[in-house]
C-alpha cells in the first residue's frame, strides 16, 4: 500500500504533536490506484485518563467525514492511530476492533519522532490480522 | 424505514449505502437485514451471536447500539445509522513499572552477559531492565521447572524463587536436567540454587524447602511479579491458581503427560483463571500424573521453555501470548493448536459473585477426591512389609497387578495376576472372595480406584491396596528375589 508523503507528513505532524497521548485518524484515497493520499485527524474520545493507551473515534464524526468524502470523491481507506513509546504492533483491542477490508496503520511514536509505521489488514471478521506492508512514496524515488 | 450503511461495511450488504428495510425496531431492521443480506451476518455478529465491537447503531445522534435499545418502536421518518466503531489500544504492558525500570542500571560485564538480548529492538536496554527488575516464583523444581529456571537465570531475571519440597531421585535425571547424578538425595531447591549460582551469581536465589499448603501459599508468592507452576498434581495447581487470582499476580500454568504438553497464561488483567477453563479436576487416579505415566524426556524441555519464554514476554511488554489461551502440543505427531479459554462469570474465584475468598477456607483435598468421603467404605491397605511377610508365611492370597502392560514390561510383580483396571469388571469372577486379594499398582493410587470400581460391580471378597505401590515395594521385592518366591 502506497502512502503519499504529504499524507505520512499530516500523520506525523498529528501523533507526535498529541504524544504523549494517542492519536487517530481516517486514511483517504482521491485515486483510482488507492494510494493513500489524504487523511482526516480525529479527535480521540477517550477519556484523558486512558488516552496515552486508548483510543476512540466519534461515529457520528466519523459518519460526517464519510459523507464528505463521497461528495468530493475519495474513498475511506483505513484508519491509524499511534502507539506513544509502544512497538507499532496491534494489541487485542486493536485486533479487535479491525473491519474486515480496512487497512489499519499504526504509529509508533516516541518523544517527537515517528519511530516506524507498519499497516494490517483482516479478510474476514474471524481472521487473523495480517501485517501489509505501507510504502511511502519517499522511499520509491 | 431508511438504513445507511458505512462505507466501511458495505461490501457485505451488496454494497448498499442506503437500504430500505422493513421493521419498527432495530431488532426488525436487523433480522431484516441478515435475511435479505446472508453475508452481513458474518459482519453484524460473532460466532456467539453476539454483536460485533466494531458496530455502532445510532438513530439519528442517539447510540442505540446496547441490546436493550434495540426494542424501542422507532418514528417513520428516523435515519439508521449503521456505523463502525474505530477503537482500540496500546499493545501488552509489561507487568513490571517504568518506576521499577528506572531504578535499574548495569555494569559492563552484563552489558557484555545481555548482548544479544539488547541487540532485539523489542528487548533492548529498557527490556533488559525489567528482566533484571523482575521478581518470580517458580513453584516445583522438577522436570518443568529445570527448564524454566535456567533460562529465567540465564535471562537475567534479578530474583527467582524456587518452591520444592523434595529431594532428587535416580528416576529425575531422564528428565529434570537441573539435577546432576551428583545430587541424588539432595534437595532439589539445592540443586537448583546451585546451578543458578554458576549460571550467574548475581542473580538473588531464594530457596524454599517445603510443600505448598494453604497456610504458606500466599506468603510465599505473596509481593512478586510472577508466579510460573511447573508442579504435576491438580491439587497444586487449583491452590496456586486461587493464590494468584486473590493476590492478582500472573500465573504461567505448563503441564505434561507422556509426549504432550499444555501451557497457559491465567489471571492477568481479569483474565480467565485455571478455574475458568477447568472448574474441575478429573477423577482421582483418572489421569495419571507425569510420575505415574511417564514423559520424553526432551518434552518437558519443549514445554519448560515456551513457559519461560512467555514469562519474559510478560516481564518486557512485547508480543502476543496465551492470555486466555491454551497452547497444547503433541510431540509424538508434530501437532500444535492454540485454544481459546474464555472468562467463566460463574467461577467462584474470578466470576462476577465468588464464593472463594481465602484459600483456607477452601477443601483441596476434597476438591480433588483425595480424601475418604463419608459414605464412602475406607479402603484398607497393606504396607510393603506386611504384605512381603504374608507372601514369606505362604498366606492363601491373590495378587492382582492392575497395571498397564508396558508398566508391567519394566517390572514383573511376582506371582500376580494381571487385570488392567478396564477389564476388572467383567473379568471379577476370577477372583475367589474366599481369599483376601491384594491390589497393586505403580503409586498405590489407581489401586484403590480397582477396589472401588470392584465393590460398584458388586464384588464382595475382602480386598486390600498396596500403599505406596510396587514403587515402595521394590527395593523389598529384588532384595527378597529368590528367598520368598
Amino acid at each position: 500500500m502506497l502512502l503519499s508523503e504529504k499524507a505520512y507528513r499530516l500523520i506525523n505532524e498529528h501523533i507526535t504533536g498529541a504524544y504523549p497521548y494517542e492519536a487517530c485518524g481516517v486514511l483517504l484515497t482521491s485515486t483510482d490506484d488507492e494510494r493513500i493520499d489524504c487523511i482526516s485527524q480525529a479527535s480521540n474520545e477517550i477519556s484523558a485518563h486512558k488516552a496515552k493507551e486508548r483510543f476512540f473515534i466519534d461515529p457520528v464524526w466519523f459518519y460526517g467525514i464519510e459523507r464528505e468524502a463521497e461528495i468530493s470523491a475519495k474513498k475511506v481507506l483505513g484508519f491509524y492511530h499511534s502507539h506513544p513509546d509502544k512497538p507499532p504492533v496491534l494489541s487485542k483491542k486493536d485486533e479487535e476492533y479491525m473491519i474486515p477490508g480496512m487497512i489499519y496503520i499504526i504509529a509508533s511514536v516516541t518523544g517527537l519522532k515517528c519511530k516506524e509505521i507498519r499497516g494490517y489488514l483482516k479478510k474476514g471478521a474471524d481472521d487473523p490480522a495480517l501485517e501489509i506492508e505501507i510504502v511511502r512514496e519517499a522511499a520509491l524515488i | 424505514m431508511k438504513v445507511y450503511i458505512s462505507a466501511t461495511l458495505r461490501n457485505f450488504f451488496g454494497r448498499n449505502s442506503v437500504i430500505d428495510a422493513s421493521g419498527s425496531t432495530i431488532k426488525d431492521i436487523l433480522g431484516f437485514l441478515t435475511d435479505e443480506y446472508p453475508d452481513s451476518k458474518e459482519i453484524l455478529y460473532d460466532a456467539s451471536g453476539k454483536l460485533r465491537s466494531f458496530i455502532q447503531i445510532y438513530v439519528g445522534s442517539e447510540n442505540r447500539t446496547e441490546t436493550d435499545k434495540w426494542y424501542k418502536e422507532l418514528k417513520e421518518d428516523d435515519e439508521v445509522l449503521l456505523l463502525p466503531a474505530i477503537a482500540g489500544g496500546a499493545p501488552n504492558e509489561s507487568i513490571i513499572s517504568d518506576e521499577r525500570r528506572k531504578e535499574i542500571s548495569f555494569d559492563d560485564k552484563e552489558i557484555e552477559r545481555f548482548g544479544k538480548h539488547l541487540l532485539l529492538r523489542e528487548i533492548g536496554v529498557k527490556g533488559q531492565k525489567r528482566i533484571k527488575a523482575a521478581r518470580v516464583v517458580v513453584i516445583g523444581a522438577g522436570a518443568l521447572g529445570s527448564p524454566v529456571i535456567q533460562y529465567l537465570a540465564a535471562a537475567g531475571v534479578g530474583t527467582i524463587k524456587v518452591v520444592d519440597f523434595d529431594e532428587v531421585s535416580l528416576e529425575n535425571l531422564q528428565s529434570q536436567v537441573i539435577h546432576t547424578s551428583r545430587d541424588v538425595k539432595r534437595p532439589k531447591v539445592a540443586s537448583a540454587k546451585d546451578k543458578v549460582r554458576n549460571i550467574d551469581r548475581s542473580i538473588v536465589f531464594e530457596d524454599e524447602n517445603s510443600k505448598i499448603d494453604t497456610e504458606n501459599i500466599e506468603e510465599i508468592i505473596d509481593g512478586y511479579d510472577l508466579v510460573i507452576d511447573c508442579t504435576d498434581n491438580y491439587k497444586a495447581r487449583y491452590l496456586i491458581n486461587d493464590a494468584c487470582a486473590l493476590l492478582g499476580i500472573p500465573l504461567v500454568f505448563g503441564a505434561i503427560y507422556q509426549y504432550e504438553g499444555q501451557v497457559g497464561i491465567f489471571n492477568l488483567n481479569s483474565g480467565p483463571c485455571y478455574r475458568c477453563l477447568f472448574p474441575t479436576p478429573p477423577e482421582p487416579g483418572l489421569v495419571p500424573t507425569c510420575a505415574e505415566g511417564g514423559a520424553i524426556s526432551p518434552l518437558p524441555g519443549i514445554v519448560g521453555s515456551i513457559q519461560a519464554n512467555e514469562a519474559l514476554k510478560l516481564i518486557i511488554g512485547i508480543g502476543k501470548h496465551l492470555d486466555g489461551k491454551l497452547l497444547t502440543i503433541d510431540s509424538l505427531y508434530l501437532n500444535s493448536r492454540i485454544l481459546k479459554v474464555g472468562k467463566n462469570h460463574k467461577c467462584p474465584i474470578c466470576g462476577t459473585e465468588p464464593s472463594i475468598f481465602k484459600v483456607e477456607d477452601f477443601d483441596y483435598e476434597e476438591f480433588c477426591g483425595l480424601k475418604e468421603q463419608e459414605n464412602e467404605i475406607p479402603v484398607e491397605g497393606f504396607t510393603p512389609e506386611e504384605l512381603a511377610k504374608k507372601i514369606e508365611n505362604d498366606e492363601p492370597i491373590t495378587i492382582i497387578d492392575v497395571r498397564e502392560p508396558h508398566e508391567r514390561a519394566i517390572r514383573r510383580f511376582p506371582n500376580a495376576i494381571a487385570i488392567p483396571i478396564g477389564q476388572l469388571a467383567r473379568r471379577k469372577d476370577e477372583l475367589d472372595p474366599d481369599k483376601d486379594t491384594i491390589f497393586i499398582c505403580k503409586e498405590g493410587k489407581r489401586s484403590i480406584l480397582a477396589i472401588n470400581t470392584l465393590r460398584e460391580a458388586g464384588y464382595t471378597g475382602p480386598m486390600y491396596n498396596l500403599k505406596g505401590g510396587f514403587d515402595a515395594m521394590k527395593d523389598i521385592v529384588f532384595s527378597h528375589e529368590g528367598a520368598w518366591l
